[in-house]
């Protein structure tokens, strides 16, 4: 079978699709579909976009009720999950609410109070937002300033709608790209392990799982971290999970998380697995079993 | 139709309420409300809910259906496609909104036993007469996808049936019920009188390459069941709309929008059309993939040109958006509100007037009041904005202006004569390309009696001067019947 790539630019940066198929045209067919999906789930979670839900939510007042699309609704829920899963380290409110709360008071207790009441909603999983799964709409629960930024985890989400969608065609075997920054892989291509794809100097073959990196050395520092209200310095950071939202988000959380955390987790049945690397000079640091190791890179 | 009106300044919340109220899109940073309405006696269904069905729940039926899902108060209760992929994705969807809707493949199964007040119709451009006539003839409102007809005749069948039921037909120009797009045409163009003598417009959409659509193959229709509905295999079916016979192509599917805002921002009818075109690209298409078409509309003060453009070879360019020029200014609107622009002309009035009705708000950079000649860097000019946000889905607001008159509240922003009106300087355009020549758009036939007032009007103008006769067969623009 022939390998086909195809691209699509969404979301701010460039998906990749890699169909493994003898009919190199269904494969495009497919390809086509699955960018339109894409742009179906920019056009819910864009923070850019007036008209999207992610921007109505974010100009909502307490009590305030709204409908959300589908894809709002179980990212938004997904990310809320995670949120607490990770004790805070990713937060999908966190960093524009502090721009907000920077630029607007620019007052520090306000911070403060801000981490507390955070802490508080968190403790008592009550959330910032309800769901009304039977309504298909959500409530905004605080006072506080909101503004959501699904970057970290939409592009994660939408690969794991692209699979779905590829499955539906018959097209089993493929390897998704969501900026290089989310990767997802179906089943390998014929004759193989599994899609290559690289960790630093090292090459692994993967398969039905997904791959989430974050890191400052492209974007330079951009993940706050919301415990302590300041950019991490952390080098970079993967993580390998069956969800390509989940190994998205977890890869910013896995840039703030002490490394307690993920050692913890090691005695848990997770099935996910971590790479840490604190600085660029580093060694990976890595918690869980790695997936087929095909070579070093020197 | 009232205009929108000004009124005091309104919080969020007021807004909010409001809106839900009257069908408006919500608008965050001005003080700009819309006006009572005088009321339409409509019958409207006897509990809150409204009940409706979607027909054709394709790309753009999705689209349609996501909008549907932000309405309170709507409940779908029946989707209606041939084909099993689109509909049990539409069902399924419902399903997760709540929503226990019935897949149909037979619309006439589909009206026969479900208890509708309205439906919305999305199907193929050639299907949307039949459909439509058939909906309003068993007693329900119809929102019908643009354009309203791929033949001139079936646009007209469909407002000859809206008016012999009684029932309503709103069709999908849906910038008619964009508030940034209101907002610009009632108060900045007609009351702000913003752009000064209107001399020339331009508009075009501009959309990249794009491949034959295909479908997986487990959800293939059968033979059969593609030719009982018009189709001849399921590359015709995915691909319907660069095919003569079930569309009008690109500058229907696409240009209809635009050419629509012509029409409705200057305020009458174009007097000729000159359009050229071609099937340049794809090889193998029927329709042209690309075409040029320039009007001309006759206005107080001369003829103001315009001229469109659609092609589907690069999204390069500025996209999709419309241009109106005048002596005082130029106003840049789009959809997409980073192509929304207005520009001021050095030697119009000050818009300072403008800026305090709330009528446009200035940009972050504000120029220092020029009281003397200050030395320093270079400052850029004064910039402005049109202060109207419409978060919410696109077509979002078109659908809540249809099922507000369905409850028998204001007027449809775009029903079936005025945008009949609006296309029917659209059919002529693929045959003028044909033809290669220019085509007079005289108006002298098709009256409309409007009940009660019996106002007569014209609306049908496709006389042409010297062109072939088998160019024009196609777009069936001649006046045939003298009236609906």
């Amino acid at each position: 079978m022939k390998s086909h790539r195809f691209e699509h630019q969404a979301m701010a940066t460039v998906f990749e699709i890699w169909i493994d198929s003898d009919d190199g045209v269904y494969a495009k067919q497919a390809a086509l579909e699955a960018w339109r999906l894409v742009d179906e789930i920019e056009s819910e979670l864009s923070f850019y976009r007036e008209e999207s839900d992610i921007s109505r939510i974010n100009a909502m007042r307490l009590g305030e009720s709204i409908f959300i699309g589908e894809h709002a609704r179980r990212s938004l829920s997904l990310s809320l999950q995670l949120c607490q899963e990770t004790e805070g380290a990713f937060d999908p409110n966190v960093g524009h609410s502090m721009k907000v709360i920077k630029d607007e008071k620019g007052n520090a207790s306000r911070w403060s109070e801000w981490f507390a009441s955070k802490k508080k909603l968190t403790a008592e999983s009550k959330g910032i937002l309800i769901f009304d799964e039977a309504n298909r709409s959500v409530e905004l629960a605080s006072d506080l300033p909101v503004s959501f930024d699904l970057g970290a985890i939409g592009k994660g989400y939408a690969l794991d709608r692209v699979a779905l969608l590829l499955k539906v065609w018959d097209l089993p075997r493929f390897l998704l790209s969501g900026g290089g920054s989310s990767l997802l892989a179906g089943a390998p291509p014929e004759g193989k392990m599994g899609w290559e794809v690289s960790l630093g100097k090292k090459e692994y073959e993967i398969s039905e799982r997904s791959l989430g990196a974050s890191g400052i050395p492209i974007k330079g520092i951009h993940i706050i971290d919301p415990q302590k209200g300041m950019p991490t310095t952390r080098f970079r950071a993967w993580t390998f999970a069956k969800s390509a939202a989940r190994s998205d988000a977890l890869s910013t959380a896995a840039m703030l998380l002490p490394l307690k955390w993920f050692q913890d987790r090691l005695d848990s049945s997770s099935e996910e697995l971590f790479c840490i690397q604190e600085t660029e000079q580093s060694e990976l640091l890595c918690f869980g079993a790695f997936p087929n190791e095909k070579r070093t890179v020197d | 139709m009232k205009q929108p009106t000004f009124g005091s300044l309104l919080t969020r919340r007021d807004f909010m309420a409001r809106s839900a109220l009257l069908g408006a899109g919500t608008i965050l940073t001005s003080s700009w409300a819309f006006g009572e309405s005088e009321a339409k006696a409509v019958a409207a269904s006897s509990s809150n809910d409204i009940q409706i069905a979607i027909v054709g729940v394709g790309a753009q039926g999705r689209i349609l259906m996501d909008a549907l899902l932000q309405i309170p108060n709507i409940r779908v209760r029946a989707v209606c496609d041939i084909w099993d992929y689109a509909r049990k994705y539409a069902v399924n969807k419902l399903k997760q909104a709540g929503m226990e809707a019935t897949g149909y493949i037979e619309i006439e199964e589909m009206l026969q036993k479900e208890k509708l007040d309205a439906v919305v119709i999305a199907t193929p451009d050639f299907w949307h007469a039949p459909h439509t006539n058939l909906c309003l003839k068993a007693g329900l409102h119809v929102y019908c996808e643009k354009m309203m007809s791929n033949t001139v005749e079936g646009a007209r069948s469909m407002v000859r049936t809206m008016r012999e039921t009684g029932k309503l037909l709103q069709i999908g120009h849906q910038r008619r019920s964009n508030p940034r797009y209101m907002h610009s045409l009632f108060n900045l163009i007609q009351k702000g009188n913003l752009l000064g003598k209107m001399t020339c417009a331009s508009a075009q959409w501009n959309r990249a390459v794009a491949e034959d659509v295909g479908f997986p193959k487990a959800y293939e229709i059968p033979a059969a069941t593609l030719s009982r509905f018009g189709f001849k295999d399921m590359h015709q079916f995915r691909n319907w709309r660069w095919f003569r016979d079930l569309s009008g192509g690109p500058i229907s599917d696409l240009g209809a929008h635009q050419i629509d805002i012509f029409n409705w921002y200057f305020g009458v009818r174009p007097k000729s059309l000159m359009a050229s075109g071609g099937t340049d690209y794809y090889k193998g298409r029927q329709h042209y993939d690309n075409v040029m078409v320039v009007y001309e509309y006759p206005l107080e003060h001369g003829t103001a040109r315009a001229f469109y453009q659609v092609q589907t070879t690069t999204s390069s360019g500025g996209g999709y958006f419309e241009l109106f020029n005048g002596d005082q200014g130029s106003l840049q609107i789009s959809e997409n509100p980073r192509l929304t622009k207005v520009y001021r002309e050095t030697t119009a009035p000050s818009w300072e007037p403008l800026v305090e009705k709330h009528y446009l708000a200035k940009s972050a950079y504000v120029a220092a009041p020029v009281e003397k000649v200050d030395s320093r860097e270079s400052k850029p000019p004064e910039g402005f904005e049109i202060p109207v946000v419409l978060n919410k889905k696109l077509h979002q607001p078109h659908l809540e202006n249809f099922f507000e008159v369905v409850r028998g509240k204001g007027h449809l922003n775009c029903a079936a004569d005025h945008a009949f009106e609006s296309e029917a300087s659209i059919f002529p355009v693929n045959a003028a390309v044909e033809a290669r020549k220019v085509i007079d758009l005289t108006p002298r036939c098709l009256l409309f009696k409007i009940k009660l007032k019996r106002i007569i009007y014209e609306t049908c103008y496709f006389i042409y001067r010297t062109v072939g006769g088998l160019a024009l067969k196609r777009a069936s623009c001649s006046c045939q019947s003298p009236r609906f």
